[in-house]
């Protein structure tokens, strides 16, 4: 999501608006934004630069926003493009809150963290398009059970066509009559779970909560009662590379009906930036890896490797790899301009630079 | 307590000085005696990578609660599929008569100059269609069997027939067990266009298969067999199989065998035991023993492994379905070795006069002996309600493993069964057919999962295997 610095005089915060019109003359680029009921001017250019409605007035540096964006003026002064509309990859935060600590969270909520269902609705209620897809996230979006299906029923409502995609820790669907009121508002959606670990002692280790694991499981077994839709995720680093082979032959023979797994590297941003031995990356787990690869594969799992660059995985492993990084975060280091599959690869996140150290050469 | 955890239910076996662990839906670990005391006492170190594998596969957890139970109930559940799908396999038994007299042959056929009087009517044909309308399956495969079916092939041409009106809402397979001895183009024909699938019996290269499988003037019959093949191959036929009946002749060759099916072109085999009933029974110069038979499939196993790891593609049919059993979380259709037996509740036969009974051996040994104990009815006098009666469901609840002695504190229970009519038949069968059974799974557990090559061809056997129950239930 693009965030903007600025700073804001007598505007009712947070200030939510649909950019509906761009307009450039020898000052500059006028946008005019209309809010829930308001009107307001974003300009950039001389002589002043800012966004002015009834009452209120907002100054920003510099600005990026296309015709049916949403853009959100936050307490602290940020603009945040909440909804992209020449993006493939919305999504709208619901709550930074968690019932979950994840040792490796790359987005920590900060401070005591907030609830944004309601905002959340009327960014919906501004959009004058439908996304193909809509990520729905947080924190843990379930946290606020009511108040998701509130939101869940307006947006279906108003976004017939858009899919959504719950990226959800399925606590929370442990509970079999809140799945069945969810599918009941949507059938269609895509659950994005986390699983950690063939067994609860790890998972539960790596999530911080001590009943995460059945929890989650059982929240799986609603979701397959009612045929929905789930892709699993892990996050590979060293906590639980080690059973990565263990992992894959349990959902094999527990959860064979998920669509699709997510195996992802680790980004080391967040609450993972200060463990330096969570990266793992290098031949020491080419054969873990490939066990992995070759259960789900010969139980017709789909799966797919995200994050990873192509050197530091087993070659036989290179099809099932995503290029999945957004481009801004992408980064190559000196050893990729000779490398034959730069193309292909997915490069390396912009945190983990430091951290690809001795990869196989090709 | 911090490091107390609970542990969940499993039979076990021991291998030379390890432990052999297996629960009831079939998930197995193994477990040297230090651990294994140290698990069964709760002193085992719940950070340990064996106390993790022990919950990841259900044989131990922190606490039992009802997420655990109901999940390890959809496991059983899914692993015993086959008790809640309604009967799948129909058999017809078309006509008595057949083309050859093989040596050993178990079905008592006739001459194939026979009175054509006794085979499979059209009034027979018809009503059985109709009785497996009332089966509630969707996915069904009728198989027709003789004698040679062949020589009734006005019988089987209808029932495909009649099959596309009356069983319109399933899907049906059709198979035919022929000897391919005389085929003709018409045949060859209809084969194709209604995509039917042959078994065949092949037992080894010329010389071998020609030792037992003759005609009434005891002439070989390979050459037609092979060249049959070629013809049905050529039109486009795709799905041929063959099975191997094991005899004096060919049990010391096993490797022969296999390389003559591959010289055909197959790229699996079925090694089977042969039938102690009909012209097999108490024939010596034909038979052998279980210890025989089993000690030559598994060295025919190491050598169809050995050609896998050098890259050729080649299985064995039995193996790949208890490799089904062992490996992944399903069920299967193979109704010989199921709990409670598949007879009756999975599959059924027809002989030519209708006569309805639970098994291919059932119907045998009533043909040998006059034995009616588990002829279950007849499709023209009797509804098929009435062919499910109290007899029947005796036999049903005397295989299950978990009421039988012995079989239900058996490590192995899980992945085996027990045949109701070869019980009955024989004393000394329970014990042979344990015998046999166990010692295939011991080498299993012993000299092939341990082994990562091996395991590994032996999971992508288990994966494609033909039968597949792949519901989660």
């Amino acid at each position: 999501m693009k965030i903007f610095q600025g700073a804001s005089t007598g505007l009712e915060l947070p200030f939510i608006a649909r950019v509906d019109c761009i307009k450039t003359d020898e000052r500059g680029v006028s946008y005019l934004v209309s809010g829930k009921n308001k009107p307001a001017l974003l300009r950039t250019g001389s002589p002043v630069i800012g966004l002015s409605t009834v009452g209120g007035w907002y100054r920003f540096e510099n600005i990026d926003i296309d015709m049916g964006d949403i853009v959100t003026i936050q307490d602290n002064g940020q603009l945040h493009v909440a909804i992209s509309s020449n993006s493939t990859e919305n999504s709208l935060l619901l709550t930074d809150r968690c019932n979950h600590h994840c040792i490796m969270c790359a987005q920590p909520k900060k401070g005591v963290g907030g609830v944004f269902y309601d905002e959340a609705i009327d960014i919906v209620e501004l959009m004058d398009f439908q996304p193909v897809a809509l990520g729905l996230t947080g924190g843990e979006p379930l946290l606020y059970k009511e108040q998701f299906l509130e939101f869940l029923k307006f947006a279906s409502t108003r976004l017939p066509d858009t899919y959504f995609q719950l990226l959800t820790n399925g606590t929370m669907l442990n509970d079999y009559d809140y799945v069945k009121k969810i599918n009941q508002i949507n059938s269609d959606i895509n659950y994005c779970i986390p699983l950690y670990a063939d067994n609860e002692v790890d998972h539960n280790m790596i999530v911080g909560n001590k009943q995460a694991f059945w929890k989650t499981m059982n929240g799986l077994s609603n979701l397959a009662r009612h045929n929905s839709n789930i892709e699993i995720r892990n996050v590979l680093f060293s906590k639980n590379i080690s059973r990565i082979a263990e992992y894959a032959e349990f959902i094999c023979k527990n959860i064979p009906f998920v669509s699709h797994v997510a195996l992802m590297g680790i980004e080391m941003v967040g609450k993972a930036s200060t463990h330096h031995d969570f990266y793992i990356f290098n031949h020491e787990w080419h054969k873990s890896l490939d066990e992995a690869a070759c259960a789900l594969y010969l139980s017709k799992i789909n799966f797919s490797f995200y994050n990873i660059p192509l050197c530091v995985i087993p070659k036989s492993l290179h099809e099932f790899c995503r290029k999945s990084i957004s481009p801004w975060k992408i980064r190559h280091i000196a050893r990729c301009s000779g490398c034959d599959f730069k193309d292909e690869c997915c490069g390396i996140f912009f945190s983990n630079v430091e951290f690809h150290q001795h990869p196989a050469t090709i | 307590m911090i490091n107390s955890y609970e542990i969940l239910p499993f039979n076990f076996e021991t291998l030379d000085s390890n432990f052999l662990l297996i629960n009831d839906f079939g998930e197995y670990h193994y477990l040297n005696s230090k651990d294994f005391y140290l698990f069964s006492s709760c002193k085992l170190y719940k950070q340990s990578n064996t106390y993790k594998d022990l919950c990841s596969k259900f044989f131990a957890c922190d606490k039992l609660s009802n997420p655990i139970i109901n999940h390890c109930a959809t496991r059983y559940r899914t692993k015993f599929r086959h008790i809640f799908e309604p009967v799948s396999l129909f058999m017809l038994v078309v006509t008595y008569r057949c083309n050859q007299q093989c040596r050993y042959c178990h079905a008592t056929s006739s001459d194939e100059r026979d009175t054509c009087e006794k085979d499979m009517s059209l009034e027979v044909a018809t009503k059985t269609v109709q009785a497996i309308a009332k089966f509630s399956t969707n996915l069904i495969k009728i198989e027709f069997q003789g004698g040679e079916p062949t020589l009734n092939f006005d019988i089987i041409k209808h029932v495909v027939s009649i099959s596309k009106d009356i069983l319109s809402d399933k899907v049906v397979e059709f198979v035919i067990c022929t000897n391919l001895l005389h085929i003709d183009s018409e045949f060859i024909e209809f084969v194709y266009e209604n995509n039917i699938i042959i078994s065949t019996s092949i037992d080894g290269d010329r010389e071998l298969h020609d030792q037992n499988r003759v005609t009434r003037n005891s002439n070989g019959t390979y050459e037609n067999v092979v060249n049959n093949i070629a013809k049905l191959r050529k039109r486009g036929v795709g799905r041929i199989s063959a099975l191997l009946t094991v005899t004096k002749h060919n049990l010391n060759s096993l490797k022969r065998v296999i390389d003559s099916y591959q010289f055909i072109g197959f790229n699996s085999i079925f090694i089977r035991e042969m039938n102690p009933y009909g012209k097999a029974h108490n024939n010596s110069e034909i038979s052998y023993s279980t210890d025989e038979f089993v000690s030559a499939y598994l060295e025919a196993l190491e050598y169809i492994f050995s050609l896998n790891k050098d890259g050729v593609v080649f299985s064995e049919e039995f193996m790949s379905i208890l490799s089904r059993k062992i490996l992944t979380p399903y069920s299967t259709g193979f109704v010989d070795l199921q709990s409670p037996s598949g007879y009756a509740i999975n599959s059924l036969i027809v002989n030519p006069n209708g006569d309805v009974f639970i098994s291919d051996e059932a119907r045998m040994v009533h043909r040998a002996t006059g034995d009616d104990y588990f002829l279950m009815g007849n499709v023209i006098n009797d509804s098929t309600k009435s062919w499910y009666d109290d007899r029947c469901a005796s036999h049903i609840s005397s295989s299950v493993l978990e009421c039988i002695p012995g079989c239900s504190w058996c490590a192995f229970k899980p992945y085996c069964g027990v045949d109701p009519v070869r019980m009955n038949y024989s004393k000394r069968s329970a014990e042979t057919h344990c015998y046999k059974h166990k010692k295939i799974f011991r080498y299993i557990f012993d000299r092939v999962l341990r082994d990562p090559a091996k395991l590994r061809i032996l999971k992508s056997w288990a994966y494609c295997s033909s039968d597949n129950l792949d519901f989660f239930q």
